[in-house]
């Protein structure tokens, strides 16, 4: 068939006034999608998909299929989100001021202020707080983790505190480290591979591509799932495995294997008892890659030699709610189908010892000698399939002025609302400092932080950590708080004692990235084979302000603003778009001369600006995990103690004593803070949050927080566009769990733990596991004026569902997980509101 | 004449509803029922055996139009160049007999208030002018979609012109060729009673259910999109139907 007329190279003018401009989402999304956006007076007038490449093209990608796939050379489809975020910009409950706190915190009351009176606040405080309580007491979220402290200012301030952990590798990051001896941004070698991803068009290279408690759907809608699609249609066989009947298994699966949450792990150990038995292992690739001790024993406790317990498919099958018959099945077919593409979430990691399925997927990899062949994966978190664009995209030269002062790595991530819960304990003497240390993930003889003044810029912290009602807690008690946000009624906005208005910074952009604000040149997380230059497309409304201008305000107010941002230290404010744009033009131009950039023949400036969207020629045969360090006949495992790929982790074995004092791994920063984590992937039985815990008595369904198709994380909650038209935020409900709680679909329902409480409709559906519950994350906490003691400001009546995760207290271990899940109960509820 | 239409492939769509989004705001429509694209998830079997379906409904600007027939004001015309099937909103008056008669409930409404005029699907002919193909066709993201001449898409998709749950094609021939979702390939075994059975039990705490009857016998309004609604007493009613629950 004809397909559109292509000869439109340069964007036409629709109504004779239109600008056009591209841009991209630019959140915290894993793709990167081309926004084609017609502006009219200053508003946008619509936003269309990618037509930087084959534009009029309907099936793009099918005719023929391979020749497209194969070079990348292909078009990033946005989803909803993209389009519905225009509408926000002039929403009219935006906040587009500077704003003061005038009632209490939680009670959302504010009056608007100068530009000046903020800033004069907000530095005032940063000094206040510092003298007064010393230099581990400021904290920036959501991005201070993997031992960063994201506070802006924090190198020349000399004030502010690092942790470990991470919000989104969690589960997986630490085994990878622990399996493989390599830390999660490790490899960044020419052309930008990260070492463990893999090309878009190495799928195709499997024989079997299982998604475990994968959706790319909702995750990764625009090459991820369309790759997936094709491979299905190409006859690949892809098998799905997950608590829920997601879109993803009804388009790219063949089949379907209901498991009930946190069980994967004794389903892989089962699996690979049968490949023990039946001997389909990959004898060579076990024999050169795999530490034979380690393997040794980990094999003794999967047959039971020591514990008595033979963990077969029958073991596990009363445990995930999988036949035998279909575990035994699947082994045999896993085993026999090499090269097998397996896609692990991470939301199995954010379990109870999700440390344990993440380490288990890693070692069904190695041993069918999966790890890293064509068509293979490690089985590192499925969001990294970076592609080829991780390190060399095009980089501002910002000439930041040395550190003068390093933030230390003061606790887990995810722990600082009890860091600051525990704090008048420790200060009354109540708790001592090596306890106070040891709860939050810190080395016991280390600095204990001492959080007063709390920074949330970017994303929702509040509504986005575990154990909502405890950062709440942490947030009323704390000095001082600043909050970024776009409404003033988002959660965390709710605590802030200054807020500041956010840019959208699809379509009002100029945060230049000196901070660690998006930069305006962005790539995806996964299948990174491109890069968009984001163009503004207009003004932000009211006096909102790039969060790059906001803190080289305040570094001036500090006297610190040569060192953070000296080429923008004069630069007027009619004048920052341009002075922006023009480092970025610099930087475009340096990377386009490099002497691997150069032989693509990247356009000039003025023409990029055109069609601002650059793609990486694949050609070749596609990465796989590990590719160059294979042909270039390096051992990939050099940093694992044996060189090798260790089922089984020393220095977890040392015990709690041991691990309570000491970083693991030695230097890093980390302080796993518990020993019952045991040091090779096993079931571990009544954990807190699970299928099996004790406290199904109480609260016998096991809530799971997925991510919804509609926003990224708490983004976009409050879209119109999005939240009446296209869906219903609701808590899915197993039939037999709704009969017999006598409720049915749109009924509303309580739902309650003991660490929270929240109404919301029903969705009943023969489409997720019996006992089983799922409300997606990112659902903003909405409350009642009912107050209770379990909930103090209030019930929720929208549903967020990090309400019910316990973050705060995992028995005895802290180690590096960040939870999403939780046990409820459910009641339907009589009255009508 | 060169009647166009469309091409809907269901093995590819998700329901994620991002073609409905860009058509509002292509057409500038405001959030709520003026949907010229509506879409439809719903679920069919049971536990473990269910399917997740899905349906797109523009207005498939047919071939024998009944809404043109029904409408006492003349309003609704076919346009003569790609044979779309378009409302003159001066004339129409809002009595709503095109919906009436529509299989589809395609004609859509701002409110449920009387006289408000019938909107719908315009096939995007200011796009078709200047040589583009319809907005959702362009936008769909696992490329579900297609447009042209209904005969050369038949051609090259085949000639199926009804879906399972659809109303039946040959009142009015609407100008879509369809592919149907697929069957699904037990690659291995898996026996759905005895899952069920294993389901129920969580020893040793407590029974997660008490019969496999209270997985597999589903009463009518249990659950929720159970199956396809496609004509809408209220605009209240087409918003709950259009609304999926993933999110």
């Amino acid at each position: 068939m004809k397909e559109g007329p292509v000869s439109r190279d340069v964007p036409q003018d629709r109504q004779g006034n239109e600008l056009i401009r591209y841009t991209s989402c630019g959140f915290h999304c894993f793709d990167q999608c081309v926004l084609k956006v017609r502006v009219r007076d200053g508003r946008i007038v619509s936003v269309e998909p990618d037509d930087t490449i084959h534009p009029g093209t309907a099936r793009e990608g099918e005719h023929p299929a391979d020749e497209l796939s194969s070079t990348s050379m292909v078009q990033y489809r946005p989803c909803p989100k993209g389009y519905a975020m225009a509408h926000a910009l002039d929403d009219p409950r935006r906040v587009i001021y500077p704003m003061k706190r005038v009632g209490e915190r939680g009670e959302g009351k504010f009056e608007r202020i100068s530009w000046e009176e903020a800033l004069d606040t907000i530095a005032a405080r940063l000094v206040e707080v510092k003298e007064k309580y010393g230099p581990h007491s400021i904290l920036h979220q959501p991005y201070s983790y993997q031992g960063w402290c994201s506070f802006p200012l924090s190198r020349w301030f000399g004030a502010g505190v690092a942790a470990w952990g991470a919000h989104s590798a969690n589960g997986f990051q630490e085994p990878q480290n622990w399996v493989y001896g390599r830390e999660i941004a490790d490899g960044m070698i020419s052309l930008g591979h990260y070492a463990f991803t893999q090309d878009e068009t190495n799928i195709f290279n499997a024989k079997l591509i299982v998604l475990w408690g994968f959706n790319p759907v909702s995750l990764m809608s625009s090459r991820v799932s369309h790759n997936l699609l094709q491979a299905r249609e190409r006859g690949i066989p892809i098998i799905c495995i997950e608590p829920r009947y997601t879109p993803s298994v009804e388009v790219l699966a063949d089949q379907w294997i209901p498991i009930r949450p946190t069980t994967d792990v004794a389903m892989m150990i089962a699996m690979a008892n049968v490949w023990f038995k039946e001997d389909l292992c990959d004898r060579d690739f076990i024999e050169e890659w795999v530490e034979p001790e380690g393997l040794r024993k980990w094999k003794a406790y999967v047959l039971g030699t020591e514990d008595g317990i033979d963990k077969t498919p029958q073991w596990a099958e009363t445990l995930c709610g999988v036949p035998a018959e279909t575990i035994e099945g699947f082994a045999r077919l896993y085993a026999q189908s090499k090269p097998v593409n397996l896609n692990v979430s991470l939301s199995m990691g954010r379990q109870f010892f999700g440390e344990n399925p993440a380490r288990a997927s890693m070692y069904l990899q190695a041993l069918t000698g999966n790890t890293f062949i064509p068509g293979g994966t490690a089985a590192v978190e499925t969001g990294l399939w970076w592609g080829r664009l991780g390190g060399s995209l095009p980089r501002v030269d910002w000439q930041q002025k040395r550190r003068t002062y390093r933030a230390p790595v003061l606790m887990a991530m995810y722990k600082w609302p009890k860091a600051v819960d525990l704090r008048e304990k420790l200060d009354r003497g109540e708790i001592c400092r090596e306890e106070f240390n040891s709860s939050i993930g810190n080395k016991p003889d280390n600095p204990t932080p001492n959080i007063q003044l709390v920074i949330l810029e970017s994303n929702d912290h509040v509504n986005n950590l575990p154990s909502m009602n405890q950062t709440i807690r942490a947030m009323k008690k704390v000095a001082f708080t600043l909050v970024f946000a776009q409404y003033a009624d988002a959660p965390a906005a709710r605590y802030a004692d200054i807020l500041l208005p956010q840019i959208y910074s699809a379509y009002e952009g100029r945060n230049g990235g000196c901070g660690l604000h998006w930069p305006l040149f962005t790539t995806t997380l996964n299948l990174g084979s491109h890069f968009v230059y984001r163009q503004k497309c207009v003004d932000p409304p009211g006096e909102v302000k790039p969060n790059d201008w906001v803190w080289t305000q305040i570094a001036k107010r500090l006297g610190l603003v040569e060192m953070y941002n000296p080429r923008m230290a004069d630069t007027a404010d009619e004048d920052w778009d341009e002075t922006v744009e023009s480092l970025y033009k610099e930087a475009y131009e340096d990377w386009a001369r490099r002497k691997d950039i150069a032989p693509l023949d990247p356009p000039n400036w003025e023409a990029f600006q055109k069609r601002p969207v650059f793609r990486f020629p694949m050609e070749g045969k596609p990465y796989y995990p590990l590719k160059h360090h294979i042909e270039a006949g390096e051992n990939p495992f050099e940093g694992t103690s044996s060189g090798r790929i260790e089922f089984y982790y020393e220095e977890l074995a040392k015990g709690p004593e041991y691990l309570k004092h000491n970083e693991v791994p030695p230097g890093t920063g980390r302080c796993y803070g518990g020993g019952n984590l045991p040091p090779m992937a096993q079931m571990t039985m009544g954990g807190r949050d699970t299928f099996f815990s004790d406290a199904t008595k109480k609260y016998p369904l096991l809530m799971s927080s997925p991510h919804s198709y509609y926003r990224v994380h708490s983004w976009l909650d409050n879209n119109i566009w999005l939240r009446t038209d296209c869906y219903r935020h609701a808590v899915w409900m197993n039939v037999a769990d709704a009969k017999s709680r006598g409720v049915k679909d749109n009924d509303r329902v309580r739902v309650y733990s003991d660490i929270g409480e929240m109404v919301g409709p029903a969705y009943v559906t023969s489409r997720i596991v019996p006992g089983t519950v799922a409300i997606h994350h990112g659902g903003w906490y909405v409350p009642k004026k009912e107050k209770t003691d379990l909930m103090p400001d209030g019930i929720d009546k929208r549903g967020a569902p990090n309400l019910f995760t316990h973050g705060e207290e995992l028995p005895e271990t802290v180690v590096g997980t960040f939870p999403c899940k939780g046990l409820v109960q459910i009641e339907k509820m009589e009255d009508a509101e | 004449m060169t009647q166009h239409g469309f091409f809907f492939d269901q093995s590819r769509c998700t329901g994620c509803q991002t073609c409905s989004v860009a058509c509002k705001n292509y057409h500038g429509l405001p959030p709520g029922p003026l949907k010229y694209l509506r879409i439809y998830q719903y679920e069919k079997g049971s536990f473990p055996d269910v399917r997740l379906h899905t349906q797109w409904v523009p207005c498939y600007h047919c071939e024998s139009p009944v809404c043109v027939a029904a409408c006492p004001s003349e309003a609704i015309y076919k346009e003569p160049e790609y044979g779309a099937v378009l409302i003159d909103s001066d004339k129409c008056d809002g009595c709503r007999s095109c919906y009436d008669a529509c299989p589809y409930g395609s004609p859509v409404f701002e409110s449920d208030a009387l006289g408000v005029p019938a909107r719908k699907c315009n096939l995007c002919v200011d796009r078709l002018l200047r040589g583009e193909k319809p907005i959702c066709v362009i936008a769909c993201p696992l490329r579900a979609l297609d447009f042209g001449p209904i005969d050369e898409l038949t051609e090259i998709y085949g000639k199926e012109r009804d879906l399972e749950d659809l109303p039946d094609s040959q009142g009015t021939r609407p100008c879509i060729v369809f592919r149907a979702r697929r069957e699904k390939r037990r690659l291995v075994p898996y026996d759905s009673e005895k899952a069920l059975g294993l389901f129920m039990k969580r020893d040793p705490l407590p029974p997660v259910f008490t019969s496999i009857f209270d997985m597999t016998v589903i009463p009518e309004d249990l659950v929720g999109r159970g199956k396809l609604e496609i004509k809408h007493a209220s605009t209240d009613d087409l918003l709950r139907c259009t609304r999926n629950d993933e999110g």
